[in-house]
């Protein structure tokens, strides 16, 4: 079941095969909750969320015409789940406590709360993106599949969130940040 | 600190702060969250093909019907003469003549033996043979 590529999963579980969904459920958790996240600012939201999203995808699913794009497709519901949630709790589309807990619990403090300002300022794709990237450690041929872009593209636009973040640590007293 | 540091320091802040840990998708959990969206999934169990393939097999059927008419045009309009030689049978044809080229039984042959590809080169077979190049072939060949 974990190496069936996602069109037959999707072709099965359209026809009413829980297992399958099941298990593309199971393949992009992980990078829905990243989406979530990066909107919602805060880990059990974007998990909700993710959950939200994976429901109204078994109601729909018989309207996915490419099934191998499963990923990008569950991705634009998530996205819709989770701007409808910050906007029913009016939830600032920061970085959370809980992703920086981690920063504080191994030093990270001042850094982490730059970096974490930093990142509230990217526009919402460039933190989707690096989110997707640093979250769980998307290779760029998955973040390409959620996204529905290019690998290079992907590339492209990690680069340009990640300069921009540099350049807003540089102005932040972290001087060194020059990429 | 030269470019390639400052970017591992900026990955590593990164992974320190965006990192919350690999999320785990809890399938028993979800699925009694959201019973009625799940049912609503399995209970298209046994139903009919989805819309996309319902489409492919439209087309196949258009692809057939086309095939059909274009064999009752060579049958009905076109007069034959014997032909000096007898048509060169092409590899993997499973059937004699044109019109048991098109009968369900040598068609359904040709899917058993090489699915939708094999049906293709059944139809192709027999447009490339009894197709419009017609005054050469006689109704005796085709049947």
């Amino acid at each position: 079941m974990e190496h069936r590529p996602d069109r037959l999963l999707v072709e099965l579980a359209a026809q009413g095969d829980g297992e399958s969904f099941t298990e593309l459920c199971r393949r992009y958790y992980g990078p829905m909750v990243a989406i979530g996240h990066a909107i919602l600012g805060d880990r059990h939201l974007a998990e909700d969320a993710a959950q939200e999203a994976f429901a109204k995808a078994a109601v729909h699913l018989p309207r996915l015409r490419q099934s191998d794009q499963f990923g990008r497709w569950v991705a634009a519901i998530c996205r819709n789940e989770a701007r409808d949630l910050a906007r029913t709790r009016r939830q600032p589309q920061t970085v959370d406590e809980t992703a920086t807990e981690n920063a504080a619990s191994s030093g990270g403090d001042e850094t982490g709360e730059a970096v974490k300002a930093a990142l509230s300022q990217l526009s919402p794709e460039a933190r989707e993106v690096v989110f997707l990237r640093f979250y769980d450690g998307l290779s760029y041929e998955q973040i390409s599949a959620v996204l529905g872009i290019s690998e290079q593209a992907v590339n492209g636009r990690l680069r340009r969130a990640k300069k921009r973040l540099a350049e807003d640590l540089r102005r932040q007293g972290f001087g060194e940040v020059a990429l | 600190m030269n470019e390639r540091k400052d970017e591992r320091w900026l990955d590593d802040q990164l992974r320190r702060v965006v990192n919350a840990g690999r999320p785990e998708f809890d399938a028993e959990s979800w699925k009694g969250k959201h019973r009625t969206e799940y049912e609503v999934l399995l209970s298209r169990r046994g139903q009919p093909i989805q819309s996309g393939r319902r489409v492919v097999v439209a087309w196949w059927i258009a692809r057939l019907a086309i095939a059909a008419v274009v064999f009752l045009a060579v049958v009905l309009f076109i007069p034959g003469s014997p032909p000096a030689h007898g048509p060169e049978r092409s590899a993997g044809l499973v059937a004699d003549s044109a019109a048991e080229m098109m009968t369900m039984r040598s068609l359904r042959m040709a899917y058993e033996e090489g699915g939708f590809d094999g049906l293709d080169r059944q139809l192709q077979n027999t447009l490339d043979e009894f197709g419009p190049r017609s005054s050469s072939v006689s109704l005796r060949e085709l049947f």
